[in-house]
């Protein structure tokens, strides 16, 4: 390495190291530079404080039949106009949002944590244990996603709690899979012989050095099952499946509001601009994080 | 040939038996004993033990999944004891309509996706490239059920051009039963026929590289031959696999979509049975909608066996 080159490497920003040492950090840096991920990144931002905040910044009582009238169209009062029982629906909207959030997040996060750890214990330990948990892992893929979904509440009743259950449950065969073959991709690499050599127990191994570098690619899957995941509670919502009114959801939203297209047709559309957004940004993020993180993928 | 149909068949037959225990053992699992779930809340003691009877909760586990299983196949589904009917009518009249939708969508799938996935596919980066792409990305964000929203309140409440509710069927009223299934068809459809318009354009993208193609332009044939004759004869392989693995995600479009344009099918049938906790008319919609999955999987199989000789001699 010439003086030039050291003194550049020098230079360097504690950011500009990392995304040269860690494959993580070069992913995140490549999401944030791609256009489709910032967009991505910038409109998730935003419903995110708008679901989280819900309570700060919306002006009006969700569940309150307190506006100055029904179907009220949209105005500076009540950005999203009103529906047939007074209520605002920006406010409905934003707790919608907000509840689909916390069910996809919570049963996206508890579908991968198990089905990650099923897969690496599968991928590392091989065996029978491999190809019994392989097999299962088979038969649940099976099932399209939203019939497996209405199997589960067909045995646990409807309700959110069922949706988040049914949602963590077809998580999980998906990143079985995935984990599995991204422990087989990586565990014959010099660097997992190299901590073996220095003594490294197996958990060390899987969680500190393989499960880092299988990262990116188990990102990918992530945002994508949480565009799943918030589709699926939409649709159970819209089927009248998962409510409990007068709790707003975006699903419920939309399957009430087709009764009065007539009347308020922002009672479709405000919502249902909200929830295309959420789901145009996952998808987005999904793809910027898989091309960020895959060399082969790169836009050519 | 015959092997590799065989082979196929038989490797369907486990994962068959496997979803139909899943779905025999789904009742087992509701918490509570399933004969009182069965007869419902109002019924009274005789009623339960005669249905315990009757489904053999006394015998083991694998007995009662054999004589369920023969029961099926003699076309006795049990009676529903939300409705008082049994479960065979039922579906009789729930089949037919969600049919008829599924086969629309999917005439609309194809049409839609595969000419605009050739069009992208023999010239990237061209007009029809480009409305390939915004075509995909408006679908990504705009799943069945809202773009039925949409349409439904454009089409039929603005303008007035299509009934807002309901069903005729196809052998009535040709007609009619088209004015209903436009939308509905629709709806359920563009999500599919972006699926298959991606995969056409990559598949036909990577065949218009290959040399063949090369040698039939160079022998002087028009282009239109050369992309019909030559390129799209090799590319529609994969799709046509594509295209039956597609039949699980036009199936759970069109229970959504049902809602939308409250038509009567299976989907609607299905949630008021949820709704209702009415276990076996769920149970039973349920093995028959994974049963045709698994069939059109084995179907895209052996399609691919037939359209490709390579694949065969795996």
């Amino acid at each position: 390495m010439s003086a030039a080159q050291m003194d550049a490497e020098l230079q360097l920003s504690w950011w500009g190291r990392k995304t040269r040492e860690s494959l993580l950090f070069a992913t995140i840096n490549g999401i944030i530079h791609n256009p489709q991920g910032a967009i991505a990144i910038v409109g998730l931002v935003l419903l995110v404080v708008g679901a989280v905040g819900a309570p700060l910044i919306a002006q009006h009582d969700p569940i309150a039949q307190d506006a100055a009238g029904r179907f009220l169209s949209p105005s500076t009062e009540h950005w999203f106009g009103t529906d047939e029982l007074r209520r605002d629906l920006f406010s409905r909207t934003l707790f919608g949002l907000r509840a689909s959030f916390a069910v996809s997040l919570i049963s996206v996060a508890v579908g991968t944590a198990i089905g990650v750890t099923v897969g690496f214990l599968a991928g590392f330990l091989g065996g029978l244990a491999e190809a019994a948990a392989m097999r299962i892992v088979d038969a649940l893929l099976a099932f399209p996603g939203l019939l497996a979904a209405l199997a589960i509440l067909n045995i646990l009743g409807p309700g959110v709690r069922s949706i988040g259950i049914a949602i963590a449950f077809f998580t999980i065969p998906a990143f079985a899979r995935l984990a599995r073959a991204q422990m087989l991709a990586e565990k014959n690499k010099d660097y997992v012989l190299a901590s073996q050599a220095l003594g490294a127990s197996p958990q060390r191994i899987i969680f500190r050095h393989i499960a880092i570098n299988a990262f990116p690619p188990l990102l990918t899957q992530m945002a994508l099952l949480m565009a799943v995941a918030v589709l699926i509670t939409a649709a159970l919502s819209f089927l009248g499946l998962g409510d409990n009114p007068p709790a707003p959801s975006l699903g419920g939203l939309l399957n009430v509001s087709r009764q009065y297209l007539r009347e308020a047709w922002w009672y479709a559309v405000c919502p249902g601009a909200v929830f295309a957004l959420l789901l145009f940004c996952l998808n987005l993020l999904s793809d910027a994080i898989n091309e960020a993180s895959s060399p082969y993928q790169r836009r050519r | 040939m015959l092997a590799y149909v065989l082979a196929r068949v038989l490797q369907a037959v486990p994962v068959l038996v496997l979803a139909s225990i899943g779905v025999f053992l789904m009742l087992r699992l509701v918490p509570g004993d399933p004969a009182e779930l069965l007869a419902g809340q109002d019924a009274t003691q005789e009623d339960v033990d005669r249905l315990r009877g009757q489904l053999g909760l006394d015998d083991s586990l694998p007995e009662q999944y054999i004589s369920w299983l023969g029961d099926i196949f003699q076309g006795d589904l049990g009676v529903s004891f939300a409705r008082g009917l049994p479960v065979t009518r039922m579906l009789r009249t729930a089949i037919p309509p969600t049919l008829e939708l599924t086969v629309a969508a999917y005439v609309v799938a194809v049409v839609v996706g595969i000419p605009l996935g050739i069009l992208g596919g023999i010239r990237p980066r061209s007009g029809w490239d480009w409305l390939l792409s915004g075509y995909t990305l408006v679908t990504i964000g705009i799943p069945g059920f809202l773009f039925g929203i949409i349409m439904l309140w454009i089409f039929s409440v603005r303008l007035d051009w299509f009934p807002t509710f309901g069903e005729v069927s196809i052998l009535d009223d040709p007609v009619e039963s088209l004015r209903h299934l436009t939308l509905p068809a629709l709806a359920t459809g563009v999500g599919v026929a972006a699926v298959l318009a991606r995969y056409t354009r990559t598949t036909i993208s990577e065949v218009m590289g290959n040399d063949f193609v090369r040698t039939a332009r160079a022998k002087g044939l028009a282009e239109s031959r050369v992309v019909v004759r030559h390129a799209l004869r090799n590319s529609m392989i994969p799709v046509v696999t594509v295209m039956a693995l597609q039949v699980g995600g036009l199936l759970g479009g069109a229970v959504i979509v049902e809602q939308v344009f409250t038509r009567p099918g299976l989907g609607r049938l299905m949630v008021n049975a949820i709704q209702a906790r009415d276990y076996l008319v769920v149970q039973s919609t349920l093995i028959i909608l994974v049963s045709v999955f698994i069939t059109a999987n084995l179907a895209a199989d052996i399609a691919y066996g037939f359209l490709d000789p390579r694949v065969r001699g795996r």
